[in-house]
């Protein structure tokens, strides 16, 4: 019974010891969780192929200097470069 | 919602990259300031746009003097998106400056609901070159004194743990950038300024700026800053800091979030739902008493169900402004990164001055 109650308690010490390492998996400095957040992102999107201009006078100036009307995108957000939207 | 539809279904499809690269100027505008302009000589273009909008929200199109020449909302399918293009096209060759008037069409759906032309009022507006010396763009503000700017990205996972692949639809990937605003930052350089103790616990509104940006989705899903008028509950915010041994001014964060809301969301339907359930890992930088960055990374849950009862028979470009259903159920990780930009008070290289193998 003894025994059993050891090995018992062998298992939870060794099973907190691999949680442990697990936990020490994750980033120990700012730099490398910066590299880990920035690694999250997709850099290819689809959505960053148009490069809209925030604004209005600069891109009338474009307008009229390259001869193309100007597309304007009007939309409810929050912080003018917030990418959520 | 608006925007997050028509960046998904309109201005992510291949042909309308090229041809609105190709033919157009693009410019992203806050509806806030077309509908609520300065008072000044550049009010004055935001008004003349502003009087013939169909809605608070929508694509235009404008001639170099400002000229309304198009406005939709919608389209009838996504063909009919090139055709608006083509069609507005068109009308800037036929109309190229201010030398004659022009009629603003205006479409519900491009081409097929038209509402009523809005005349010329024949007045040619100054358009300057630029702003004025010392002054700021409106649409780009300055970061407020003491605030930090402040960069996210969040992921849905599968069940084999691997990110979902559609870095299109907001519900699965997302980047936002918002202001830590100088209370936060005073109050965190204030709780963690040449302290003794070795652990400090925040108080709850402290990391609810962090908190409330953490979730998928598109802007009318917010689970706490929802656009709408009815806000979400912040069930959970608690956040303490531990000093990391060996740096100066280096805190640990550990953290766990709960964040709801339900199908009073912003143009939600019934049944509609949103729950984040977040543990938090992070760093706080303190240098000379002030916060100069914070990293912080998140693992949970999200359950998000919009648009449930939403008719969807068309294409996605037909109904832009109230966008597509999402049904969500899963992982998801998020992080964010805020630090002084240059400019600011430079950091000191004690960020990294941790002992291997030490949290």
């Amino acid at each position: 019974m003894q025994y059993k109650r050891m090995m018992i308690l062998t298992a939870v010490i060794l099973l907190g010891y691999m949680g442990g390492l697990s936990r020490a998996q994750e980033p120990v400095t700012p730099a490398m969780m910066k590299a880990n957040i920035e690694a999250m992102k997709v850099s290819d999107v689809a959505w960053r192929k148009i490069d809209w201009q925030p604004c209005l006078l600069e891109g009338l100036r474009q307008a009229r200097a390259e001869g193309k009307p100007a597309l304007l995108w009007v939309f409810i957000d929050r912080p003018a470069d917030d990418a959520r939207c | 919602m608006f925007a997050g539809a028509a960046r998904e279904a309109v201005f992510s499809k291949p042909e309308v990259i090229r041809r609105v690269r190709q033919d157009f100027i693009p410019v992203s505008l806050k509806a806030g300031l077309v509908n609520r302009p300065p008072d000044d000589e550049e009010g004055r273009l935001y008004r003349e746009i502003a009087r013939s909008q169909p809605l608070p929200q929508g694509i235009c199109v404008v001639n170099p003097a400002g000229k309304v020449l198009e406005w939709v909302v919608s389209f009838n399918g996504d063909q009919e998106v090139i055709a608006f293009l083509d069609h507005s096209l068109k009308r800037y060759h036929e109309y190229p400056d201010a030398s004659k008037p022009v009629a603003a069409e205006r479409f519900m759906h491009f081409p097929n609901r038209k509402l009523d032309d809005v005349m010329d009022n024949g007045a040619a507006l100054p358009v300057a070159e630029r702003h004025a010396a010392g002054t700021h763009c409106p649409a780009t503000p300055p970061i407020p004194e003491g605030a930090i700017e402040a960069s996210l990205v969040g992921r849905a996972f599968d069940k084999e743990g691997q990110p979902r692949p559609d870095p299109l639809s907001q519900e699965y990937y997302v980047e936002e950038r918002f202001i830590v605003p100088p209370r936060v930052t005073g109050k965190l350089a204030e709780l963690l300024s040449g302290k003794e103790e070795q652990e400090v616990a925040f108080p709850e509104a402290l990391f609810r700026p962090f908190v409330a940006h953490a979730y998928l989705g598109v802007l009318d899903v917010a689970p706490i800053f929802n656009p709408g008028p009815i806000k979400g509950e912040l069930l959970t915010c608690e956040f303490s800091a531990k000093r990391v041994a060996g740096s100066e001014g280096l805190w640990r964060i550990t953290g766990k979030s709960d964040t709801s809301h339900d199908d009073r969301m912003c143009n939600a339907t019934p049944g509609d739902l949103h729950r984040v359930q977040l543990d938090w890992d992070g760093f706080v930088l303190v240098e000379s008493g002030q916060v100069t960055e914070i990293i912080v990374s998140a693992k949970g849950r999200e359950r998000l169900k919009f648009g449930t009862e939403r008719n969807l028979a068309k294409s996605d470009v037909s109904y832009l402004p109230s966008g597509h259903t999402i049904d969500l159920n899963s992982r998801v990780r998020y992080g964010i990164v805020a630090e002084v930009k240059a400019g600011q008070p430079p950091r000191s290289q004690n960020r990294d001055r941790l002992p291997t193998g030490k949290r």
